[in-house]
């Protein structure tokens, strides 16, 4: 089973215009334990990026992690607002891909080898409708997309941290959808930094299913996340903890070289590629 | 009749070929996928250039679906032309693959048959040049029979591709249905019943509180009147003002276990705001408040 991850500038240079393009460390280090991981329990894993991130993973010296990087995503993510839709290049990703991959976020770990239907999509897990993470989407106003009228508000959200269409003309079919959203949406740019991404990316998703009544299989059950578990690690908002507090990420940090040399000696030089790395 | 080696997905059914997506038009999934980009591609794969050509002139300006019909020559009864839709600014990207082969980097005019034997909607029309400009004897009727008796000459002259069609649908769809009911006065309607709704079911004490943006519980709270608060505790999250409740508890709960165990089988609690929920309503709020930390702390970092 091929893993793709997907990294677009685009927000990055949003936020930071005239920057030059660094990830942080602790980011980076969990994206390399996140490659070799697939690769070592599931299979070969891609990076899916555009030029500005390819050219910065290839100067860092860590782009043998992956075993191949595509420069897809374009730098404007044609047209979108990469500040409102900041995954906009996944599903971008997801529609110019030529063969079948698991989408696994950057910060996604997983620890275990996945047996994955073949006709279900397969998601990390559901999500609740909890109204401030997704309000009714008649409130976002977007005009350009009547499609939405048509689509179960009921159905629950899937967390898209890791997606595996088997079918890909729905994968084509979900992802030009979304990025329709996507395109409507920005012409009336907002603040809104939240809600009308995870609609595009997540809610969008668990609708279109049902209205094609494609099942959906999930890896983890959204009421034992807090359960511990082996087999997965999510950064998730844990990455804003580790911006806050600097033991934290400099334990994490610590924890990530200690599992590189453990686990993948033969990419111990990822080490001090990414700690000389600006 | 080529079929493309994948399917657009319409009405239900999986499309691989032009006839069958005749067959099965569905307008809002075409719009999708002439946004999304792929329909370009869905099209240059089976060879449909002509058709392609036409998609790439339909003006950003007014409403894609009506002209995607156009382009098509298929009339969609299960589409209502919204006046009010915009795709001003929206980038529609084509593969250089597809223009090419599409002749859309060169000057000229698409000529041949264009709608073939559809019949029902545009009769016998076989051919256009430079869509509408010098339309075939008869393509003239059966066009102002789609836009609603103005007459075909009218709609055709002075108007620029695209912008006639919007003037013809759009008055036909005035005249006998009733706009879409995404039109702004609709959405303001939606609007207000939303927040209305919303005001009395948070304020008696819904579950959807709060959630992963715990940073918002405030803000969620002081703004819809449900409760004032309580202390998150054990999940380090945003500290809140106490809440003072009918069984006396007040203050910090230090974490969920205690909060919970503060409110006995059927016992009520009243927020600062006066607002009463049962104790049950409650433990099911700290539940789905469990999940929080999921957000804000992430899961299975240890195991790195």
């Amino acid at each position: 089973m091929n893993g793709i991850h997907v990294n677009s500038t685009a927000p990055f240079f949003a936020q930071r215009p005239g920057a030059e393009y660094s990830i942080e460390k602790f980011s980076l280090y969990c994206e390399v334990i996140s490659a070799l991981q697939w690769r070592k329990m599931n299979g070969d894993i891609y990076m899916i990026t555009d030029r500005t991130a390819a050219a910065y993973y290839r100067k860092c010296g860590i782009d043998k992690v992956w075993n191949g990087i595509s420069e897809i995503i374009p730098e404007n993510i044609e047209g979108i607002d990469p500040l409102m839709f900041w995954a906009a290049g996944k599903l971008i990703a997801l529609r110019d891909i030529p063969d079948n991959a698991a989408l696994v976020d950057e910060d996604l770990v997983i620890w275990k080898t996945l047996s994955l239907s073949d006709t279900a999509v397969t998601v990390a897990h559901r999500e609740y409708l909890s109204p401030d993470i997704y309000p009714d989407s008649s409130l976002f106003g977007v005009s350009g997309f009547p499609l939405l009228e048509r689509l179960d508000k009921s159905v629950l959200p899937c967390n898209t941290a890791f997606l595996y269409i088997p079918d890909s003309s729905f994968r084509v079919f979900y992802a030009n959808q979304a990025i329709a959203f996507m395109k409507s949406a920005s012409a009336n740019r907002c603040s809104d930094r939240l809600c009308r991404m995870v609609f595009a990316e997540q809610r969008l998703l668990a609708m279109l299913c049902n209205l094609t009544e494609t099942p959906i299989n999930t890896l983890m059950d959204m009421n034992r996340l807090f359960v511990a578990q082996d087999d997965y690690t999510h950064l998730w908002g844990a990455k804003q903890a580790m911006r806050d507090n600097e033991d934290y990420r400099n334990g994490f940090i610590e924890r990530c070289r200690n599992r590189i040399r453990q686990d993948f000696p033969d990419y111990e030089y990822v080490i001090e590629a990414i700690d000389s790395a600006e | 009749m080529r079929n493309c080696g994948w399917y657009l997905w319409l009405n239900g059914r999986k499309v691989r070929n032009i006839r069958e997506l005749r067959d099965n038009f569905d307008t809002e999934v075409l719009i999708g996928y002439f946004l999304g980009g792929s329909l370009m591609k869905w099209l240059s794969d089976i060879g449909e250039y002509s058709i392609i050509k036409r998609l790439s002139e339909i003006d950003m300006n007014s409403d894609i679906g009506v002209q995607l019909q156009y382009a098509f020559g298929v009339r969609d009864n299960n589409y209502v032309a919204d006046p009010a839709r915009e795709y001003r600014n929206i980038e529609v990207t084509v593969s250089a693959d597809t223009a090419v082969k599409a002749g859309l980097a060169e000057v000229g005019i698409c000529t041949g048959s264009f709608y073939g034997n559809i019949g029902s909607f545009f009769g016998d029309i076989c051919s256009f040049t430079n869509a509408f400009m010098l339309p075939a004897a008869g393509s003239v009727g059966a066009v102002s029979s789609f836009y609603g008796g103005q007459t075909a000459i009218g709609f055709i002259s002075g108007n620029l591709p695209g912008s006639g069609i919007n003037m013809g649908s759009y008055a036909a769809l005035v005249s006998g249905q009733a706009l879409n009911v995404s039109s702004g006065s609709s959405f303001t309607a939606f609007f207000n019943s939303f927040f209305r709704a919303g005001f009395s079911a948070y304020g008696s004490g819904s579950l959807y509180i709060g959630s992963y943006n715990i940073s918002s519980f405030n803000t969620f709270f002081g703004k819809y009147g449900s409760y004032k608060g309580f202390y998150a505790g054990s999940f380090g999250l945003s500290i809140l003002s106490g809440l003072t409740a009918g069984s006396g508890i007040s203050g910090s709960g230090g974490n969920f276990g205690q909060i919970g165990g503060f409110f006995a089988e059927d016992s009520i609690y009243k927020s600062a705001d006066g607002i009463v929920i049962t104790a049950e309503e409650y433990h099911r709020t700290l539940i789905n408040l469990s999940s929080c930390p999921l957000n804000a702390y992430g899961y299975g970092i240890n195991l790195i």
